[in-house]
């Protein structure tokens, strides 16, 4: 366990990722994340959970989407993938990159792996939601020396 | 920084709690990825069912609720077996409940097949219910050495 303090995460850059769970969306089917080339060639070393309800507010996605909220993220498992195809958070629940309520401590998990993003997905556990639902996160990287 | 871990790799294990009498013991299912040599234990969270936490485990079972968790403590055993988690209370390592809050350890090995969780109070329980518990790990190539 890394217990020092200059290690942790200092934001070097910083970026929202997406995953839509459509209202088709059946209990233990998956949904990848949209690519992207920036997150493929960098470091990840922070990711959040960006729910519409509590502290972290709601952020602007545009169409006939809603933003999930925490209850929405009860029924959803994300799972990361790194570059050599190992997964790296195994079915880990949403809103464990969440703390849960603005009067708590602020939860980033902390992570030092390179991700292949479009290997990722989240895996929807619930029945149809009503409403296409997107889920947000802050995802902080850095780029490899 | 304790309380705050680096999440280097996790996996979630669940368990049906198929069997909720008072005091019953029920063992952890073996698990392939931390029974590989060099897997270190470096942290312990559990879940429970609510709107910030899981409703079901990948496995479909309905996760116990918040007043159910109260009724559960965990065993960890380690492979010279030491009891490095005694009899701990499952929502204490529930980090919604704890300030959003992860619990770490120094690592060690873990076997898995030697760890329960034991039902203490089965009232808010009910049998098919499940336990969701993700360990964060790190393999011996990853770790970073302690700073003193």
């Amino acid at each position: 366990m890394d217990t020092n303090l200059q290690n942790f995460p200092r934001v070097f850059y910083q970026k929202h990722i997406r995953c839509l769970i459509p209202t088709t969306a059946q209990p233990g089917q998956i949904f990848y994340f949209n690519p992207d080339g920036n997150i493929d060639e960098s470091i990840v070393i922070g990711l959040q959970f960006l729910p519409s309800n509590g502290y972290s507010s709601k952020l602007y996605i545009g169409g006939n989407r809603l933003q999930a909220t925490s209850t929405d993220a009860a029924s959803a498992l994300i799972t990361l993938v790194n570059n050599n195809t190992d997964d790296i958070m195994q079915d880990y629940p949403v809103n464990g990159l969440f703390n849960g309520s603005s009067t708590n401590v602020q939860k980033v998990n902390r992570m030092s792996a390179e991700i292949s993003l479009k290997k990722c997905f989240i895996k929807w556990t619930g029945a149809s939601p009503a409403s296409n639902t997107e889920f947000l996160f802050s995802i902080f990287y850095k780029q490899k020396n | 920084m304790y309380g705050i871990p680096i999440y280097k790799l996790t996996v979630g294990v669940e368990l049906n709690l198929s069997t909720i009498g008072n005091g019953t013991i029920i063992q952890f299912p073996d698990n392939p990825i931390l029974r590989e040599p060099g897997v270190m234990i470096e942290g312990v969270e559990t879940y429970v069912n609510s709107s910030t936490g899981l409703a079901k485990t990948p496995g479909g079972l309905t996760l116990v609720s918040q007043s159910g968790g109260t009724g559960l403590v965990l065993n960890l055993v380690d492979n010279t077996n030491q009891q490095r988690v005694f009899n701990h209370p499952y929502l204490a390592f529930n980090a919604p409940s704890n300030q959003g809050v992860s619990r770490e350890f120094l690592p060690f090995e873990l076997v898995m097949q030697k760890c329960s969780i034991q039902v203490t109070d089965p009232t808010n329980l009910v049998a098919g219910q499940g336990v969701y518990v993700v360990f964060l790990y790190s393999k011996k190539s990853q770790r970073t050495p302690l700073k003193k």
